[in-house]
């Protein structure tokens, strides 16, 4: 997967007069380039991200994959898109292993180690058999994280990934998940609430 | 790697029991309502066999006795009109008077049986004794052959003989021995010989040829008389509830016990009827259950299948996930009561030997009925879990 564009895309609830640099443009998106979406709580980021993973249809313009009009969204979720929710969606009452597994298992991208290394790296591997709900928001994150970095992917697309994390633990965040863009080449979006500079940024706009 | 595997989110040990449960509520629905029908079938061959033995029934009736018949205000004779009447009756193939001794009369055993008792005789056409008749039949100078109740004999042997200290006899020995029959009457006594000729199932009475009663009540009684104490009626089977009816109507008494096969079969019938409504209620009931069961466990975990489904796991696989699992459990508990259904069948065909079970019908019926309601559930609950899931995602 080279490229995702966004032609023209609205949600429905927005009004025609709403100014954005995204909404009722044409965006591309470029494997290996990144991109730092910047707007305040409420603009649609959450929106965005839904209707570029297909779990929101409530829009118009096209999203295109490769020129592709309609892909298999189950390949897209398995081998080529992989997202951080802001509301992260982990499975609350199963393990922290069971949720990383739950995904990687889909491809076996991860070997075991490669993922205890990951989770060690971010500092919640002793967690590992606990159940999800017992661990704190920013322990979550880190989770959620290392969940969604353990599939290939040509996008990763992560919605105020860093909100919960103290600084040090964010350069380790964005360490890592810089470490595994590059190794699968791919392009990243980064949607926050303001600009950051924990990655090179290719291109910045406000949604 | 290790692999988690769906199946212990997909298959809690709560929905294991339950649907458990439920295949084997209607799997055992299914093995009533096959015995049933199974059961029915054996009882109604047994029946139409025992129909095709004997097309008729006879009973014995009588007029009712009450107080008007103890001041001798009225009688409980039948008269020929009121015979015509019951022949008349469309159950009634025939019916005949029951000549009554008009003389006093004992028997006495003789020798070798040491008995003699006072007893009364009777008389019916040949054609409504239950025994071959062809030598029934007597001439002056001659023993007086006599046909006695079955149940007499009984009597004697396990009754009157230990009583009285007599010893018990064998009917085989009975038949060969000659015994005495003892008549008073107008001032006359005879000694006859008489040979027990043979045992009555149908006739609790003591019988002796027409033409022997004929002769003796008009030496020793009054005579030949145009009423009667009790009828014999020979009526289709077929017709039984109607004849009964019609002697209720009529006042008349009669052996209620000897229930007709007719009425035997409508009493069969409708138990049969009963316990196949109660295992198709069953059957309905359980499927639902299925149903609703798998709808229930379906929304429970609605937030782990939408998980799933973000995470890239196709609705597909979903849908077997959920699935295969409740389709396992529905083969293994259904195999395990088709092995049941064999077992139970081929005990009840032992223990009713003379119902002559059809165990290829019930197989044939059995695996047809089994799999046709086993593949409605399964269906059923196929598209339960097929559309609820695509709701959720």
């Amino acid at each position: 997967m080279q490229n995702i564009v966004l032609q023209y895309i609205k949600p429905n609830y927005l009004s025609d007069i709403y100014k954005s640099d995204i909404y009722g443009k044409e965006l591309l998106l470029e494997k290996g380039k990144y991109i730092h979406i910047e707007a305040p709580s409420g603009t649609g980021k959450t929106t965005l991200l839904h209707i570029i993973y297909g779990i929101n249809n409530l829009y118009s313009g096209k999203v295109l994959w490769d020129n592709n009009l309609a892909p298999d969204y189950n390949i897209i979720r398995q081998f080529h898109l992989s997202v951080v929710f802001q509301d992260l969606r982990l499975i609350q009452d199963v393990t922290v292993q069971d949720n990383i597994v739950l995904k990687n298992q889909l491809t076996n991208h991860k070997t075991i180690d490669e993922i205890m290394q990951m989770l060690q790296f971010l500092g919640v591997d002793m967690h590992w058999d606990k159940i999800t709900h017992q661990l704190s928001r920013g322990e979550q994150q880190r989770v959620a994280i290392v969940r969604a970095l353990c599939m290939p992917f040509s996008f990763l697309i992560l919605d105020e990934v860093m909100s919960h994390l103290d600084e040090q633990n964010r350069l380790k965040v964005a360490d890592l998940i810089h470490q595994e863009c590059a190794k699968n080449g791919a392009g990243l979006v980064m949607l926050n609430l303001y600009k950051d500079n924990y990655f090179n940024y290719h291109t910045f706009y406000h949604l | 790697m290790p692999i988690v595997s769906l199946k212990k989110h997909t298959l809690t040990f709560k929905l294991k029991i339950t649907i458990a449960l439920t295949f084997l509520a209607w799997s055992l629905g299914l093995l009533i309502a096959c015995l049933v029908v199974n059961l029915y079938s054996g009882l109604w061959n047994f029946l139409q066999v025992n129909q095709e033995k004997s097309n008729y029934d006879y009973n014995i009736i009588h007029k009712e006795v009450g107080l008007m018949n103890t001041f001798g205000l009225s009688n409980s004779n039948f008269k020929q009109n009121e015979m015509d009447l019951i022949q008349q009756h469309p159950a009634v193939v025939s019916v005949a008077p029951i000549v009554s001794n008009q003389f006093k009369v004992g028997i006495d055993g003789g020798n070798m049986i040491h008995f003699y008792t006072e007893l009364f005789l009777q008389s019916v056409p040949n054609e409504f004794i239950d025994l071959d008749t062809r030598d029934f039949n007597w001439r002056e100078g001659y023993a007086v052959p006599i046909i006695v109740s079955n149940s007499f004999i009984d009597l004697y042997n396990h009754g009157f003989s230990v009583s009285q200290g007599l010893p018990q006899i064998p009917k085989s020995i009975i038949t060969q021995k000659q015994l005495q029959l003892i008549i008073t009457g107008n001032g006359k006594r005879l000694t006859i010989p008489c040979k027990i000729y043979g045992f009555s199932d149908r006739l609790s009475t003591v019988i002796v040829p027409e033409e022997f009663l004929l002769w003796a009540n008009q030496l020793y009684g009054k005579g030949k008389e145009d009423k009667y104490e009790s009828l014999i009626i020979q009526s289709d089977i077929a017709q039984g509830v109607e004849l009964e009816k019609f002697l209720n109507q009529n006042g008349y008494s009669y052996n209620k016990e000897m229930i007709n096969l007719d009425q035997t079969k409508q009493i069969i019938q409708s138990v049969m009827i009963f316990l196949l409504t109660i295992s198709t209620i069953l059957i309905v009931l359980a499927v639902g259950l299925s149903y609703f069961v798998s709808k229930t466990f379906l929304y429970e975990k609605s937030s782990f299948i939408q998980h799933l489904f973000w995470l890239g796991y196709s609705p597909r696989f979903l849908i077997q996930s959920f699935f295969k699992p409740i389709l396992w459990i529905a083969i293994v508990n259904s195999l395990a009561v088709l092995i049941a259904a064999f077992v139970i069948n081929y005990f009840i065909s032992q223990i009713f030997v003379q119902f002559n079970f059809d165990i290829p019908y019930f197989t044939i019926a059995f695996l047809i009925t089994w799999l046709l309601v086993s593949y409605i559930s399964i269906h059923i609950i196929y598209l339960k879990i097929k559309n609820t899931i695509l709701k959720i995602v």
